[in-house]
């Protein structure tokens, strides 16, 4: 009897441990609380809720546990080795779930304390999106009883967040005419906003913001990113009809003023780069050649999509210098008046400041060298640009930043404690040669041209910078220089008086925020790449930062430090805590 | 075995062992994940040389042959692989990279820019020669420059043949010049003349005879003589990674001998091809 049940084990086993482990991988999410919109606008301090943390897009967790004084006592809570292949993410946290999405729209639920599977979702993709860069996501969203991503393949998917169901998916456009998004969506008040990019796919009128609806996934309204023909905005294209006007791809993600009720969008630039092949060059007469909303920031009515006002940061950006980056919303002191400001850094390095209520412009501060903008009019921010530095075709030019920018999509963060906006940054130069391209024009992106790129004159070796500026003064309080640029890692602030970011030697570093003193620095296993953040779990601080190759903007500032050779894959997350 | 093939055996030898002790060690090259690689299969295997074929260009049908004569005058098994994107997208030298390093040899159909390509592609000696050419729907225009100025002018964005023509125009005085406007896709291009969005258009002419048959209403459209988009003719060549000169040379070897024999004018002709062999 007892040799019969002996016999029988071994397959018992097997079942316990095939089903067990089942279970454990498709586990729920336990008492989930819906999350409001009064929870969204005042997270609770221990959250993570959205790609900034909060609708101002500040990058900032008010968690203070990790500090000055304990940072260097930081060790390694766990690790997770992310889906193959590449990844500029933002871990979302709530209530001690960490939601990750991965290459390939792999969605994954995991416990933010111990690091424990909960749930996976995985996408059925088309053959060539699971591995290309149409398939990776900057942010997610959580709102009411849903987690929104778009996936690679255009679809709006709204998940359960306790156990990885879809809820609904939408179509927002077609993948195969080059449409993606690669920001993520913003939800408020019911409606999910979201930017779409990939208009290198040469398709005429451009890209386009949607709302859909939060609970249905129906659209509810679109808004091209090129004004319509016949409009006052409109007629900003040189006399270029309708089908001859490419580009404004939305590629991040805005933020939204709840007491406005505005939602704030920052759209790329004309397609393709160089104005005299897209036509916007040379000016005909008796016309504009602005370009309309390329490099401009939309304020938006949520429910309807009513462009409020607008800002056009850049005219006829012929470099790839666009602004299509976070919208940090703060209030700041402007000639002794407090002002609801909107505070945007653009490829150039320039931060400027422009009133959120009325779209008016405020004031600007350079950061890095720059050599496209000669001056900017102290009144009305208007640029004036450096003829020297506008390509030509048959010419080579010189333009300061290179086209991926001094920044890029890694975030700056503000800190309320300091009141001092925290921007990862680039030193560097093109030498710009516009060139046909095409064999067989499969070729139809933005470039267009050979960038050969150099370290800026008189360079000390340094590329990388972090820069901090006081956005009530407007002075640069400190600067931070790095031989290895910084790639593709966002900053993120915290209550604890730190900046945390990292560069592409694979460093990952925690600064003073009032001195810009590394108080503490790690190397990873690949490149901090995406978008740091901070939360809490039963009273313990963690910082979760991800690691791995991003899109081309980290290949084109490795060749400036042609020493610093990292892995070309090994995706992975990092959790940090201090040590008991 | 001529003399040709027993060089081309020796240098073919060579190069296979250059291939294997170089590795790829290739300026500036994109630095990709390991996923990008699924195959991770040499791409000349013992009497094979591969050729990648996309079916995005309109030579699609004559590049495979091309590739296969290619192969036959070097004794070896041409290899044809064809590129499975359907879409392009902005990282498209970065798929060819992967194309170059894990599935094949040669990728055929590249316009012979100096300079315009990135310095981990070599190519080879011609394959043949097409031109860009100015087509109108009928309007009593025989030449591009009787177009009266301001006559809307369209050409696939970028091309070369739209920067011959918008630096012909723009050399022009402001009032003499046509209104040139740039257009996506050879697709949109011509279905921006259909619709009288432009009143000629500057396309390359493979593309042209590929498109014609997709729409009855392009068969009034006719060829304007406009020898600043048509003249100089492109060579077409293909394209190898960096380290692969020793194939390279066996490949414009092999070219060197059909174009001589007229094996390139010949295919040229079976498949319609606007084109021209380099002999």
């Amino acid at each position: 009897m007892q040799l019969r049940w002996l016999r029988a084990l071994p397959a018992l086993l097997l079942f316990l441990i095939a089903f067990g482990g089942l279970a454990f991988a498709q586990n729920e999410v336990e008492d989930f609380t819906p999350l409001t919109q009064e929870m969204l606008e005042n997270p609770d301090d221990a959250d993570w809720l959205m790609w900034r943390r909060n609708y101002e897009a500040w990058g900032y967790s008010p968690l203070d546990q990790i500090n000055a004084e304990n940072v260097q006592d930081l060790e390694l809570a766990w690790a997770w080795a992310m889906v193959d292949g590449r990844q500029e993410t933002t871990p979302l946290v709530y209530d001690g779930v960490m939601y990750l999405h991965n290459q390939g729209d792999t969605v994954q639920a995991l416990d933010a304390a111990s690091g424990d599977l909960i749930w996976e979702y995985t996408r059925d993709l088309p053959g060539e999106l699971a591995t290309s860069s149409s398939s990776i996501l900057r942010g997610m969203a959580l709102a009411n009883d849903k987690l929104y991503f778009v996936s690679g393949d255009m679809f709006l998917v709204a998940l359960d967040p306790t156990n990885g169901q879809v809820v609904f998916e939408t179509s927002m456009g077609d993948w195969e005419a080059s449409f993606r998004v690669t920001g993520g969506p913003l939800v408020m008040n019911g409606v999910v906003v979201t930017g779409v990019s990939g208009c290198g796919g040469a398709q005429p009128g451009g890209c386009y913001i949607t709302g859909h609806d939060a609970e249905t996934g129906e659209e509810m309204w679109r808004v091209r990113t090129i004004a319509e023909e016949g409009t006052p905005e409109g007629d900003t294209w040189n006399d270029l009809p309708y089908e001859s006007r490419f580009g404004g791809s939305a590629w991040n993600i805005g933020s939204y003023d709840p007491e406005l009720d505005l939602v704030y969008w920052s759209i790329g630039q004309p397609y393709p780069w160089i104005a005299e092949m897209s036509g916007l060059s040379p000016l005909a007469e008796g016309n504009n050649n602005d370009a309309l909303y390329t490099d401009t920031t939309l304020a938006m009515r949520p429910d309807t999509g009513e462009i409020v006002w607008y800002h056009q940061w850049l005219k006829n950006d012929t470099w790839d210098l666009d602004y299509a980056y976070e919208q940090v919303l703060v209030d700041l002191e402007v000639d002794g008046e407090t002002v609801p400001s909107l505070v945007a850094v653009g490829k150039l390095g320039i931060v400027e400041a422009i009133n959120r209520e009325t779209g008016e412009w405020l004031w600007a501060e350079e950061t890095v060298y720059q050599n496209v903008v000669e001056s900017i009019d102290p009144a009305t921010g208007e640029k004036t640009i450096n003829s020297a530095s506008f390509p030509h075709i048959g010419q080579t030019t010189v333009n300061c930043p290179a086209d991926p920018g001094a920044r890029s999509w890694a975030a700056t963060a503000y800190s309320p404690l300091t009141g001092a906006l925290y921007i990862p940054m680039q030193e560097f130069c093109s030498d710009t040669t516009p060139n046909p391209l095409g064999e067989g024009e499969v070729y139809t992106g933005g470039g267009r041209a050979t960038f050969s790129r150099r370290p800026v004159p008189g360079s000390d070796g340094n590329i990388g910078v972090v820069s901090a500026v006081d956005l009530n003064s407007t002075d640069e309080i400190w600067e931070h220089r790095m031989r290895p640029a910084n790639g593709g890692s966002a900053a993120l602030t915290t209550g604890g008086g730190l900046v945390f970011t990292g560069n592409l030697g694979r460093y990952f570093f925690a600064l003073d925020d009032t001195t810009g003193d590394v108080l503490w620095e790690t190397r990873l296993s690949n490149l901090p790449n995406g978008y740091p953040i901070s939360y809490a779990v039963d009273g313990v601080q963690y910082i979760a930062v991800p690691v791995g190759q991003g899109s081309g903007p980290s290949n084109a500032f490795a060749v400036l430090t042609p020493e610093i050779v990292n892995p070309a894959g090994g995706s992975a997350l990092y959790v940090f805590r201090l040590r008991d | 075995m001529t003399p040709l093939h027993k060089v081309l055996i020796a240098v073919l030898i060579a190069s296979l062992v250059a291939v294997l002790m170089l590795g790829r060690v290739l300026a500036q090259e994109p630095n990709l994940p390991p996923e990008w690689f699924p195959d991770r299969a040499p791409s000349v295997e013992g009497e094979a040389i591969s050729f990648c074929v996309d079916a995005r260009q309109p030579g699609y049908e004559l590049h495979r042959a091309l590739a296969q004569a290619i192969g036959d005058i070097l004794l070896l098994e041409a290899i044809l692989v064809d590129v499975d994107r359907t879409v392009t997208t902005e990282a498209e030298f970065e798929h060819l990279y992967v194309d170059l390093i894990d599935r094949c040899t040669a990728y055929m159909g590249f316009k012979l820019y100096p300079g315009a390509y990135p310095n981990w592609l070599i190519f080879t000696r011609p394959l043949y020669e097409a031109r860009f050419v100015a087509i109108t729907r009928p309007n009593g225009a025989e030449r591009l420059e009787e177009l009266p100025p301001g006559t809307p002018v369209g050409a696939v964005q970028g091309s070369m043949g739209d920067i011959r023509f918008l630096t012909f125009n723009n050399a022009q005085r402001a009032s003499e010049r046509r209104q040139r406007l740039p257009l996506g896709t050879p697709t949109l291009a011509l279905a921006a003349l259909s619709d009288g969005v432009v009143e000629a258009l500057i396309i390359w002419e493979p593309w042209w005879a590929a498109l014609e048959g997709s729409n009855p209403d392009y068969a009034e459209f006719r060829l304007l003589d406009a020898p600043i988009v048509s003249e100089p003719w492109i060579p077409m060549g293909a394209a190898l990674a960096a380290d692969r000169g020793a194939i390279q040379f066996l490949i414009d070897q092999a070219l060197a001998e059909l174009h001589a024999d007229g094996t390139i004018a010949e295919l040229l002709e079976e498949f319609g091809f606007p084109g021209r062999s380099t002999r």
